[in-house]
C-alpha cells in the first residue's frame, strides 16, 4: 500500500515538477511557422481555384447541370377501315420515385429505409444497396428501373409503399401480328416510323415530341424544382386505312399459299375498288409481325406493290388496245392478221406467245383476248403513225412513269420507253422494255374497267385526332378521263373476252360472277440483259362483276418454283381472293348488297367457357349451337374460315368436374402478357414468363385442370 | 472548481470554440438538404452535449489525467478491442458502436484518451531525450493503439494518429533530428514503395482503390475511367469550390455540390466554397489560423511541460484534420474521409473537438497560477 502511494506521488511530483523551457518555446515557434505556412500554400491554391480559375469552373459546373429531355408523344393509331387497330400505341411502363415523399411515408409506417430497399429490390431485381442509394437521395424524382415488366408493376403496387410511381412510355403494338405487317411496316426504338404506312404517314402519326429542361445532380437525376416543361407533347393523328382487315387476311392466306405451293421469288396481291381507287387488301410474300422487327432480315424491308418494279408483260396490251380505240387508229372489230407469229421490227425479231404456231386472222378483241403479240405490235405502229408523241401521253396518262399520290415511303416510278423508234413502241406495247409498280397497274386498269375513268388510288381514307374528331377526310378523286367511255366499253369486252374464250379461262369465277382480266407472261431479264427463258413473272388482273365493275384483283408471281409460263398458274389464287371478296362484300352478279360485311372469319372457340363463348359469337354475329355443358372441347367450322354472318357453328362442351383447389387452363398464346396475367388471376392462377412480346408457348395446355396457384410458364415471343 | 478558475480561462479561445461550432451548425441548413435524416435537429443535439461535455471536463484539473495516465491507457486500448469485436461495419470498416439511438466511433475518441496518456508518457520520460532509444520507445508506447486502429481498418484516423504521435514528439524535448528522420524516411519509404508497386508490381498491402486513393489527387483525370472513377469525387469538389468565385453563389444556393456523396461531412468545404466563395473561404481559413494559434499561445502559457504537450497534441490532430480534409477538396492532399473541424456533420468527431477544447481551456485556467 505504501509503495503504492509513494509511487502515485511520485509520479504527481514528476509531472509538475517540469517546467517547459527553451527547447519547447522554439517547437511552439516551429508549429507556429509550418502552421503559417501550410496556410499560405492553402489560401494561394484557393486563390487560383475560385479568382483565377472561377469563372471557368462556374460554367463547367453550369453545363454540367444543365439538361433537357424530350416528352415522346403518343403515336397515333392505324385503324383498318372498319375501325379495327391494326397499329397502336402500348403502354410500357418505367418506375419513378420521389425519394423524399417515400421517406417521409416510410417513417409513418414503421418500415425503416433499408428493408424498404430490400422489398423494393427483390420486387425488380436490383441490388438493394442501389435502390438504398436512390432512396437517400436529395431528389423528387429518380429513374429506378425503365421498362418493368408488368409483373413488376403488380409486385410493386403490392407493396404498397408510397413515393413510387409509374411512367406510361409508348411502344409500338401491332395486335394482328403478321396481318398487314409488311404494309405496315414498323416503328424504330426512337419512334421513327422505319417502313411501310409508319413511315409512308410517320409526319401524322407521331405528333410533336415534348421537352422539359432542368438541373441534373450527380446521379444524373432531375433536381425536382428545377425540372420545368418547356413544350407540352402533341399526341400524333389516327389514320383510317381504305385496307380492310378481313379482306387483307384474304390475301394473305393466298399468299401464304403461293409460298407453299409455289416457292416463288416474290408474290403479291393487292385488292381494288375499281370504282373509287380505296386499296382494300394489298399484301406481298414480304410478310413480317411487326412486333418482332428488331429480329428483321433488311430483306423483307420492301412493300413490294409500290418498291417494285417489273416488266408487265401482257397486261399492258390493256393500255395499248384502249389508247389505239381511243384515238381512233382502230376498233374492236378491226381485223388483223398474224399468219407467222412474228414481227420483224428492223433488226429485231418479237415473237408470239404461240410461235413457231400463229393466230392468224384476228379481230382486235379475239388478238387481246389470245394476248397475240403480232397485232398488238400492229396497234402500237398504227398508234405511233398518227402522231409519235402519243403513246408516252397515254402512258403517262394512265400513271406509269411517276410515283401515285400515295407516296408511299419508297415508292418506285417505274420506266417508261427508252426510246421513240419503232421497236420501242412495239415492245412496250405488249409490256416488254417498260417497268411498272403493281400500284400502276392495278390503278391503270381498273380505270379502264371504269369506263375511262381513273380514279387516284388511296391508302388512307380519314385523318382522326386524340379525340376522334375527323380532321381529313379523303373521299374517291377523279385524276382524268383517260380514254372515253365507248373505247373503255370496247376493252371492257375485250377483257370479258380474254376469260370467256381466251387466255384466261382458267380465271372464270366458280360463283357464275361474270368477270372480266387479263393474264400477263413476262419473260424475265437475265444476268446479261437477255429475256431468258425460263424465268417467268406471272401475272393476272382481274374485275368483278363484269356488269358492275367492283373489285379489282391483281395477283403477280415472280418465278414460281415449278417453272412454266403459263398465267394459268395464277388462277386458283386469283380465285380464291375474288371470290372470297366477292362473298366478303355480298356482291352477287344481279343484285350488288350495298349493306356491308356479312362476312366473317370464323374465330376459335376452342378452350372457351359457354359464357365467354356466347359473348364471342355475340360480339362477332356467329349463331351457336350448343352441345353439352363446360369449355368447348370442339367447333363444326375450322377456324380462319370465310363464312356468312349469321352462320350456325355447332359447337361441342364438355364439363370438367373441379372441386375448390381446382381450376381450368385458359388459353393464353397470342395475348399480350397483361392481358395474360388478368385471365390468369381470374383462374387463380400464376404466370411466369421469359422474354417480351407476345405469348407464343403455355407450359400447360388450355383446358387442363390444375391446382388453383399452380404457375404456368409461358414464353414470349420477340 | 472555482469561479475564479473559470475567470482565468481563455475566453477568447472559448469563443472561437463556440464560433466555429455555430458555423458548423449553420452549414447543416445547407448541406442537410433533401438529406433522409434530420442533420439539423441531429447537429443541434450533438453541439449541445458536446458543450456540455465541454463544461464538464473543463472543470476538471487536467493533471488528474496525467495522475491515471495507466487507466486512460488501458481504457484506450479495450474500446478500440471492444470495437474490434462488436463494431458495426460499414463500408467495410468496423469502426461504429450503437449506444442507445446514437453511433459512436470509439477511435474518435480514443484520440483524446491517447493524447492525455501519451503527454503523461513524455513528461515523465525524458532523462535520456536525446538518444535513439527514448524515441524508439516513445513508439513502441504509441504503436499498439495505432494497430488497433489500423485493424478497423481507418486509414483517415491512423494518419491522424501519425500526425498526433509525430506532432507531440516534436512538441517534447526528445531529438528533433531524429524524429525528422524517421518522419521523411516514412515518408520517403511509402513513396517509393507506392512507386515501385505502380511501376514494377511490387506487393503491397493495400488494396488498389487505397492506393488510387493515395494517388489520385495528383491528376484526378487519371484514374482509368476519364474522371468519373476515383477522381470524381475531387474533380467534382474542384468545380464546386470554383465555381462558388470570389463571393459565391450565396447561402443555400450552392447545387454543384449536389455532384458529392457526403457532402455534409467530407466536402463541406466545397458547400462553404461554392456558396461563399473565396470570401467565405479565406474567413474561415482565418478562424482556424487564429484559433491554432491561441491554441499555441495557451501552450506557450502553460509553462507545465503536461499541459504543454496536451496542448500541442491537440493541436496536432486538430491542424491535420483541417489541413488533410481542406487540402484534399483542393486536390492537395490524398482522399481520406476525415472531417472538418467543427464544420462537418460528424457527431463523434464533434464531441471530440469539444471535449479537446474543453481541457486546452482546463489548461488555459491554470496558466495564471505560473505566471503570477
Amino acid at each position: 500500500m505504501d509503495n503504492k502511494l509513494i509511487k502515485k506521488k511520485d509520479l504527481k511530483n514528476k509531472l509538475k515538477k517540469r517546467p517547459i523551457g527553451k527547447v519547447e518555446n522554439k517547437r511552439i515557434k516551429l508549429f507556429l511557422g509550418i502552421t503559417g505556412f501550410i496556410f499560405l500554400v492553402v489560401i494561394l491554391r484557393l486563390f487560383q481555384i475560385q479568382v483565377v480559375l472561377g469563372n471557368a469552373l462556374r460554367e463547367e459546373s453550369y453545363s454540367m447541370r444543365k439538361d433537357e429531355s424530350e416528352i415522346t408523344a403518343e403515336r397515333g393509331s392505324i385503324l383498318d377501315t372498319n375501325g379495327i387497330e391494326l397499329a397502336v400505341d402500348a403502354s410500357v411502363y418505367s418506375l419513378w420515385m420521389d425519394p423524399s415523399y417515400l421517406r417521409q411515408n416510410l417513417s409513418n409506417k414503421e418500415i425503416n429505409k433499408e428493408s424498404a430497399a430490400d422489398l423494393i429490390g427483390q420486387a425488380i431485381d436490383l441490388q438493394t444497396d442501389f435502390v438504398l442509394r436512390k432512396i437517400e437521395l436529395n431528389s423528387g424524382f429518380i429513374w429506378l428501373k425503365k421498362e418493368v415488366s408488368f409483373e413488376e408493376v403488380e409486385k410493386i403496387k403490392n407493396l404498397e409503399i408510397t413515393g413510387l410511381y409509374f411512367q406510361e412510355e409508348g411502344s409500338r403494338y401491332y395486335p394482328d401480328h403478321a396481318v398487314g405487317g409488311n404494309l405496315l411496316g414498323f416503328v424504330n426504338k426512337t419512334g421513327d416510323g422505319v417502313t411501310g404506312l409508319e413511315a409512308t404517314y410517320n409526319d401524322i402519326l407521331q405528333g410533336q415530341n415534348g421537352l422539359v429542361k432542368g438541373e441534373k445532380d450527380g446521379q444524373n437525376n432531375y433536381i425536382a424544382d428545377t425540372l420545368k416543361t418547356i413544350k407540352e407533347a402533341v399526341p400524333g393523328n389516327t389514320i383510317v386505312l381504305t385496307i380492310d382487315q378481313k379482306a387483307q387476311y384474304i390475301a394473305e392466306r393466298e399468299i401464304a399459299n403461293i409460298e407453299k405451293d409455289l416457292n416463288p421469288v416474290s408474290a403479291s396481291i393487292m385488292v381494288m375498288e375499281t370504282k373509287t381507287g380505296a386499296i382494300v387488301a394489298s399484301a406481298n410474300t414480304n410478310n413480317y409481325d411487326s412486333n418482332e422487327y428488331r429480329n428483321l432480315d433488311i430483306n423483307l424491308y420492301r412493300t413490294l406493290e409500290y418498291q417494285n418494279i417489273y416488266e408487265p408483260g401482257s397486261t399492258m396490251k390493256i393500255i395499248t388496245a384502249a389508247a389505239a380505240i381511243n384515238e381512233g387508229v382502230v376498233n374492236e372489230n378491226s381485223v388483223f392478221y398474224d399468219n407467222t407469229g412474228t414481227r420483224t421490227i428492223g433488226t429485231n425479231t418479237i415473237k408470239c406467245w404461240v410461235y413457231p404456231s400463229h393466230h392468224g386472222k384476228e379481230t382486235l378483241t379475239q388478238a387481246v383476248a389470245n394476248s397475240c403479240n403480232p397485232v398488238l405490235v400492229d396497234v402500237s405502229l398504227l398508234l405511233k403513225k398518227k402522231n409519235p408523241d402519243l403513246w408516252v401521253d397515254y402512258l403517262e396518262k394512265f400513271g406509269f412513269g411517276s410515283k401515285t399520290e400515295i407516296k408511299f415511303t419508297g415508292e418506285a416510278k417505274g420506266i417508261l420507253p427508252a426510246g421513240t423508234g419503232d421497236i420501242y413502241y412495239a415492245t412496250s406495247a405488249i409490256g416488254q422494255g417498260i417497268a411498272v409498280t403493281s400500284i400502276q397497274m392495278i390503278s391503270a386498269i381498273s380505270a379502264v374497267a371504269n369506263d375511262g375513268q381513273k380514279m387516284k388510288p388511296y391508302l388512307v381514307k380519314e385523318i382522326i385526332d386524340q379525340d376522334g374528331n375527323i380532321i381529313e377526310s379523303f373521299e374517291p378523286t377523279i385524276e382524268s378521263q383517260v380514254v372515253s367511255k365507248d373505247a373503255a366499253e370496247a376493252v371492257q369486252r375485250m377483257m370479258k373476252a380474254v376469260v370467256e374464250t381466251g387466255t384466261g379461262k382458267k380465271f372464270k369465277l366458280s360463283n357464275n360472277i361474270e368477270s372480266m382480266g387479263k393474264t400477263g407472261t413476262a419473260q424475265k431479264v437475265n444476268a446479261l440483259g437477255q429475256y431468258s427463258a425460263n424465268d417467268y413473272v406471272l401475272s393476272y388482273v382481274g374485275i368483278a362483276p363484269y356488269n358492275n365493275p367492283k373489285y379489282t384483283v391483281f395477283v403477280i408471281i415472280d418465278e414460281p418454283e415449278t417453272g412454266g409460263s403459263s398465267s394459268s398458274t395464277v388462277a386458283p389464287y386469283y380465285k380464291a381472293v375474288m371470290e372470297d371478296i366477292l362473298a366478303l362484300y355480298s356482291v352477287s352478279d344481279s343484285e350488288i348488297s350495298t349493306l356491308g360485311y356479312n362476312k366473317i372469319i370464323m374465330p376459335d372457340f376452342t378452350g372457351l367457357t359457354i359464357t365467354e363463348a356466347e359473348n364471342l359469337a355475340e360480339n362477332i354475329g356467329v349463331k351457336l349451337e350448343i352441345n353439352g355443358t363446360g369449355y368447348i372441347t370442339n367447333q363444326s367450322i375450322s377456324k380462319n374460315k370465310l363464312i356468312n354472318k349469321d352462320s350456325k357453328v355447332v359447337i361441342t362442351a364438355k364439363e370438367i368436374k373441379l372441386n375448390e383447389n381446382q381450376t381450368i387452363i385458359p388459353a393464353l398464346i397470342g395475348l399480350r402478357l397483361p392481358d395474360a396475367i388478368k385471365i390468369a388471376e381470374n383462374a387463380n392462377l400464376k404466370i411466369n414468363f421469359k422474354g417480351s412480346g407476345i405469348i407464343t408457348e403455355q407450359s400447360i395446355s388450355p383446358g387442363s385442370i390444375a391446382l388453383k396457384e399452380s404457375i404456368i410458364n409461358v414464353k414470349l415471343g420477340d | 472548481m472555482n469561479k475564479d478558475l473559470w475567470k482565468k480561462a481563455d475566453w477568447s479561445f472559448v469563443f472561437l470554440t463556440v464560433l466555429l461550432a455555430g458555423i458548423g451548425f449553420g452549414l447543416t441548413f445547407s448541406s442537410s438538404q433533401g438529406l433522409m435524416e434530420n442533420l439539423v435537429l441531429k447537429t443541434g443535439i450533438y453541439v449541445v452535449i458536446g458543450i456540455i461535455g465541454l463544461l464538464v471536463i473543463a472543470s476538471i484539473d487536467y493533471n488528474k489525467f496525467g495522475e491515471i495516465e495507466k487507466p486512460i491507457y488501458v481504457a484506450m486500448i479495450l474500446i478500440l478491442v471492444l470495437v474490434l469485436i462488436f463494431g458495426i461495419e460499414i463500408y467495410g470498416a468496423k469502426n461504429w458502436i450503437y449506444i442507445g439511438p446514437f453511433s459512436v466511433q470509439p477511435s474518435e475518441f480514443s484520440k483524446i484518451l491517447f493524447v492525455l496518456a501519451f503527454g503523461s508518457y513524455l513528461t515523465r520520460h525524458y532523462e535520456n531525450d536525446g538518444s535513439w532509444k527514448s524515441i524508439i520507445k516513445a513508439f513502441a508506447y504509441a504503436f499498439l493503439p495505432f494497430i488497433l486502429i489500423l485493424m478497423e481498418p481507418d486509414m483517415g484516423t491512423a494518419l491522424v494518429y501519425l500526425a498526433m504521435i509525430f506532432g507531440m514528439m516534436y512538441a517534447s524535448t526528445l531529438n528533433k533530428k531524429y524524429i525528422t528522420i524517421i518522419l521523411f524516411g516514412g515518408l520517403a519509404f511509402v513513396v517509393v514503395w507506392i512507386s515501385l508497386h505502380l511501376s514494377i508490381g511490387l506487393p503491397i498491402p493495400l488494396a488498389e482503390y487505397q492506393i488510387q486513393r493515395f494517388t489520385v489527387f495528383l491528376n484526378p483525370y487519371l484514374d482509368g475511367k476519364n474522371g468519373l472513377g476515383a477522381g470524381y469525387n475531387i474533380i467534382q469538389a474542384l468545380i464546386a469550390i470554383g465555381s462558388g468565385g470570389l463571393g459565391g453563389k450565396g447561402f443555400l444556393q450552392g447545387t454543384q455540390v449536389n455532384f458529392l456523396p457526403v457532402k455534409e461531412s467530407d466536402f463541406i468545404f466545397s458547400v462553404i466554397g461554392e456558396e461563399f466563395g473565396f470570401i467565405g473561404t479565406i474567413a474561415i481559413l482565418i478562424i482556424y489560423f487564429i484559433f491554432l494559434v491561441k491554441a499555441l499561445i495557451i501552450a506557450h502559457e502553460c509553462l507545465d511541460h503536461y499541459g504543454y504537450v496536451v496542448v500541442m497534441g491537440f493541436i496536432s490532430m486538430f491542424l491535420f484534420h483541417i489541413v488533410e480534409n481542406i487540402g484534399m477538396n483542393l486536390s492537395l492532399m490524398p482522399i481520406t474521409g476525415i472531417p472538418l473541424p467543427f464544420l462537418s456533420a460528424a457527431g463523434s468527431n464533434l464531441l471530440v473537438n469539444f471535449l479537446a477544447c474543453g481541457i486546452i481551456i482546463n489548461i488555459s485556467m491554470q496558466r495564471t497560477k505560473v505566471i503570477f
